[in-house]
C-alpha cells in the first residue's frame, strides 16, 4: 500500500517535466527505454502483491454468455492488454473489473485490489480511472472543467482546495500536451485529443488501476500509431497498473507488458507477448496472432507428418493416427531453386510483391493449398523469383496442433 | 498542359442561371407550378391564421385603448388571472419533477414495462380534454367512487381549485417526458458511467451531467406545459362549475364574456392569452434551434 501512495504522490506532484511527446514524427527517434527504470519495476513487482486478482468470474446477458469463469491476476505497476474478438468478453471482464458491471452471483467469484475485496464496492469506491471507448467527454463542460470534475465531486472532507485542484488540472493537461486547449469544449477537440482529455480526466483522480476500453478504436490509423507508443511511453513514466482492452494484436504486442487473449468467453492464454507471439499455446492464438500458412497433416507415435515432411510431436504417442493442423508463419521458411535433399514441398509462385519492408511471395502447393512466404527484400531480389515458376519450400519452424474433438 | 490554352468560351454557371425561367435547372418545378404552390399556400395562411389573429386586436380595441384597459378593471378577472396563474404554477413544477424522472427511467434503465409507460405518458395527447375533465368528475364528484368519502371529510375537488390544478396537471402531462426522451436517449449513459466512475454520487451525476445536457430541451418541454397549462380550456371547463370569481380561469372567463355579448371585454383578455402564445413561440423557435444542436452533437460524439 506504501508503495502506491508514494506512485500517487509522484504522479500528482512530480509529473514529469519533459512529458512524452506523442506526434508521429518525433517518434520513431525518441522512443527511449528505460532499463533503469525497468528493473526498478521489476524489483517492485516482485515485492508487491497482485494489484487486481480476479477469480471466477461468469457473467451472462440474457442467454449469451459473456465471461465462463475466467481467472486473472495482474501485478503492481504492469500494463495488460486484453485482447480478442469482438464479442470474446474482454470489454465486459474490463466492466466488471470496473463495477460498471456485477458478474453473476457465484460463491466463487471474487475481485481484489492489492488484496482488498472490493467485489462489492461501487465503480466510484473503487478508485479506477476508465477510459471510455467514445471517451464519453462531458460535452458540456471545457477541457478543464472536465478534467477538474473527480476532484470537484469529492466531499468537502478531502476535496483539495481550488488552487490545488487548478496546479494538478493543469499538470495533468500538460502530461497530455493539451494545456493550450483547456478553455475549449470537447466538440471542438479531435479524436486523439479527445481521448488524451479522457485519459487526464482518468488519471486527476490518482485511481489505483486505469482502465482503458478500446482507447485507440475510434481513432484513424496514423494518430492511432501516435498515440499507442505515447501511451508507452506515459505508461513508463507514471507506473501505474493498467488494463487496456483491443481488438488489435498489433497494439497488444507494441503496448503491453503482458497480453492476455480471451477467445469465447474465455482466456484462451496469457504471457508476454514474445510468449504469446511464439509459443502459441492453442489453435485459436496461433491463428488470431500475426499471419499463419494452415496445413492439415497426420500424428501419430510423436511425429506429426505432412507429405514429405516429419515434425516432432510428443504431445501424441498413440499409434492411432489422427488428422493434425500444421501451422507455418510466412517468414519462417527458405525458398530454393533446387531442392537440397532436406524435406521440403514443392509450390507454384503466383504472385509476388515487393514494395513494403519485406517481400510477399505467394504460391501454391500441388495440391493446391495456397501458401504466403515472407523474404527480407535483399533475399528476395537475389533469388530473382518470377510469377510462375516452382520453386521448394523449407519451412524452419512448424507448430502442430491437434484439433479437439469436440470441435 | 498550360491554363492559357484552355478554351475560354465556356460560360459559367452563373450566366445560365440568368438565361431565362425556361432554363430551369433538373431539380426545379417550372415557375407557375412554384407561384401557385407558394401562393395557395400563403392564401390558406392568410384565412386561417393571420386573419383571425388580426381580428382578435381588432376586435379588442374596436372601442380604443380606454375601453381595452377597462376590460382588465374588474375582479372577475384578476381573480382568473390568479387562477390560472396558481394552476400553472402548481402543474408545472409538478410535471417538470414527473418529467425529468420518467424519462430518465426511460432512457437510462432498462426494466420491464417501460413501453407500457411510455403509451400511458402519451395518453393525455391521445384523450380528449373534455374526457380527461369527466374522468375527475366520475373520481371525484359528487356521484362519483370517492365523492362520498370526499364530502363526508369535507373536502371538495370537483367545482374547486384542486379539480382545476389536477385537470391542468393531467392535460400538460406528456410535455415534458415527451421532450427529454428522445435526446436523453440519443446521449446515451456513458457520460453518467463516466461520472460516477470519477466518484461522483447520484445527485451529482444528474445535477452536473445529466441535466445540463438537457437543458434545453427540458425549458422547451416547461414552456409548451406553460403555455398548455395557461391556455387549457375542455377539462377545465367540465371540473370547474363556471363560479365567478372562483373558478374561472382565463379561457372560462372569456368564454363567460362573450356567452354576456361583451365583445371587446372578451377578446381583450383574449388578446393577452394570444400574446403569450406568441412570446411562446418566438421562445420555442429558439430553442428548437438550440435543442437541434445537441441532438447533432450528442450524433456526432457517438
Amino acid at each position: 500500500m506504501a508503495s502506491l501512495k508514494t506512485q500517487h504522490a509522484a504522479l500528482a506532484n512530480r509529473l514529469p517535466p519533459q512529458a512524452p511527446s506523442f506526434e508521429g514524427g518525433a517518434l520513431n527517434n525518441t522512443l527511449r527505454i528505460h532499463p533503469p527504470q525497468k528493473s526498478e519495476r521489476q524489483q517492485e513487482q516482485d515485492n508487491n502483491p497482485m494489484s487486481i486478482d480476479v477469480q471466477h468470474i461468469s457473467k451472462t446477458f440474457g442467454s449469451f454468455r459473456a465471461l465462463n469463469d475466467v481467472s486473472l491476476k495482474i501485478n503492481d505497476g504492469e500494463l495488460v492488454a486484453l485482447l480478442g474478438p469482438s464479442g470474446s468478453g474482454k470489454t465486459t471482464l474490463l466492466r466488471i473489473i470496473a463495477g460498471l458491471e456485477a458478474p453473476d452471483p457465484n460463491p466463487g467469484a471474487s475481485i481484489r485490489f492489492y488484496d482488498e475485496d472490493v467485489s462489492r464496492r461501487t465503480v466510484g469506491e473503487r478508485q479506477v480511472g476508465f477510459v471510455f471507448q467514445h471517451y464519453a467527454l462531458f460535452r458540456h463542460m471545457t477541457v478543464f472543467e472536465n478534467v477538474a470534475f473527480g476532484l470537484r465531486v469529492r466531499h468537502k472532507s478531502t476535496r483539495p482546495s481550488k488552487e490545488e485542484i487548478r496546479d494538478r488540472v493543469e499538470k495533468l493537461l500538460s502530461l497530455v500536451q493539451l494545456a493550450q486547449f483547456s478553455k475549449r469544449y470537447p466538440s471542438q477537440l479531435s479524436g486523439g485529443q479527445r481521448q488524451r482529455v479522457a485519459l487526464a480526466r482518468a488519471l486527476a483522480v490518482e485511481p489505483k488501476v486505469l482502465l482503458l476500453d478500446e482507447p485507440f478504436g475510434a481513432l484513424d490509423a496514423q494518430v492511432r500509431k501516435g498515440l499507442r507508443a505515447w501511451l508507452r511511453r506515459l505508461h513508463e513514466e507514471i507506473h501505474i497498473t493498467s488494463v487496456l482492452v483491443t481488438h488489435d494484436q498489433e497494439e497488444a504486442l507494441e503496448v503491453a507488458d503482458r497480453v492476455v487473449v480471451m477467445n469465447n468467453s474465455k482466456i484462451e492464454q496469457e504471457g508476454t507477448p514474445d510468449e504469446v507471439f511464439h509459443n502459441a499455446k492453442t489453435q485459436f492464438v496461433m491463428e488470431f496472432l500475426g499471419q499463419v500458412n494452415v496445413f492439415h497433416g497426420r500424428v501419430q507415435k510423436g511425429k506429426a507428418t505432412l507429405g514429405d515432411l516429419t515434425v516432432d510431436y510428443p504431445n501424441y504417442s498413440d499409434d492411432h493416427e489422427r488428422p493434425a493442423t500444421v501451422y507455418m508463419r510466412p517468414h519462417e521458411f527458405e525458398i530454393r531453386r533446387q531442392s537440397n535433399g532436406k524435406p521440403s514441398f514443392p509450390a507454384r509462385i503466383t504472385r509476388t510483391h515487393s514494395a513494403g519492408a519485406v517481400a510477399r511471395v505467394f504460391l501454391e502447393t500441388e495440391d493446391a493449398a495456397s501458401v504466403l512466404v515472407e523474404l527480407p527484400l535483399d533475399e528476395f531480389s537475389n533469388l530473382a523469383l518470377q510469377e510462375g515458376e516452382t520453386v521448394h519450400l523449407y519451412p524452419k519452424n512448424a507448430r502442430v496442433f491437434i484439433p479437439s474433438e469436440s470441435k | 498542359m498550360n491554363a492559357s490554352t484552355l478554351p475560354t468560351t465556356l460560360e459559367s454557371p452563373e450566366s445560365w442561371q440568368v438565361a431565362g425561367p425556361q432554363l430551369r435547372t433538373a431539380t426545379e418545378e417550372s415557375t407557375w407550378v412554384r407561384w401557385l404552390l407558394v401562393g395557395s399556400t400563403l392564401t390558406f395562411l392568410t384565412l386561417v391564421l393571420f386573419v383571425p389573429l388580426a381580428a382578435i386586436f381588432a376586435e379588442a380595441l374596436r372601442k380604443g385603448w380606454a375601453a381595452y384597459f377597462a376590460s382588465f378593471n374588474n375582479p372577475n378577472f384578476w381573480s382568473a388571472v390568479k387562477l390560472s396563474f396558481l394552476a400553472t404554477g402548481i402543474s408545472v413544477p409538478a410535471n417538470l419533477i414527473f418529467g425529468v424522472a420518467a424519462s430518465w427511467a426511460i432512457a437510462k434503465f432498462d426494466f420491464r414495462g417501460k413501453s407500457l409507460l411510455i403509451t400511458l405518458i402519451d395518453l393525455p395527447f391521445a384523450v380528449s380534454p373534455v374526457v380527461s375533465g369527466l374522468i375527475y368528475v366520475l373520481l371525484f364528484g359528487m356521484t362519483g367512487w370517492l365523492g362520498p368519502w370526499l364530502s363526508s371529510h369535507n373536502i371538495q375537488i370537483i367545482f374547486a381549485v384542486p379539480g382545476i390544478v389536477l385537470a391542468t396537471i393531467f392535460v400538460t402531462f406528456p410535455f415534458v417526458a415527451r421532450e427529454l426522451i428522445p435526446l436523453m436517449q440519443e446521449q446515451g449513459s456513458e457520460e453518467e458511467q463516466a461520472a460516477v466512475s470519477l466518484g461522483a454520487n447520484g445527485w451529482q451525476t444528474f445535477f452536473r451531467v445529466t441535466l445540463p445536457n438537457v437543458k434545453w430541451a427540458l425549458l422547451y418541454g416547461v414552456i409548451l406545459s406553460t403555455a398548455r397549462a395557461m391556455g387549457e380550456f375542455g377539462a377545465v371547463s367540465v371540473v370547474s362549475g363556471h363560479i365567478r370569481g372562483k373558478t374561472n380561469t382565463l379561457p372560462l372567463h372569456i368564454e363567460v364574456l362573450y356567452n354576456e355579448y361583451n365583445f371587446v371585454a372578451a377578446f381583450a383578455v383574449a388578446s393577452l392569452l394570444t400574446l403569450l402564445a406568441l412570446v411562446t413561440l418566438v421562445l420555442k423557435t429558439t430553442l428548437e434551434w438550440r435543442i437541434q444542436r445537441d441532438l447533432e452533437e450528442a450524433a456526432k460524439s457517438e
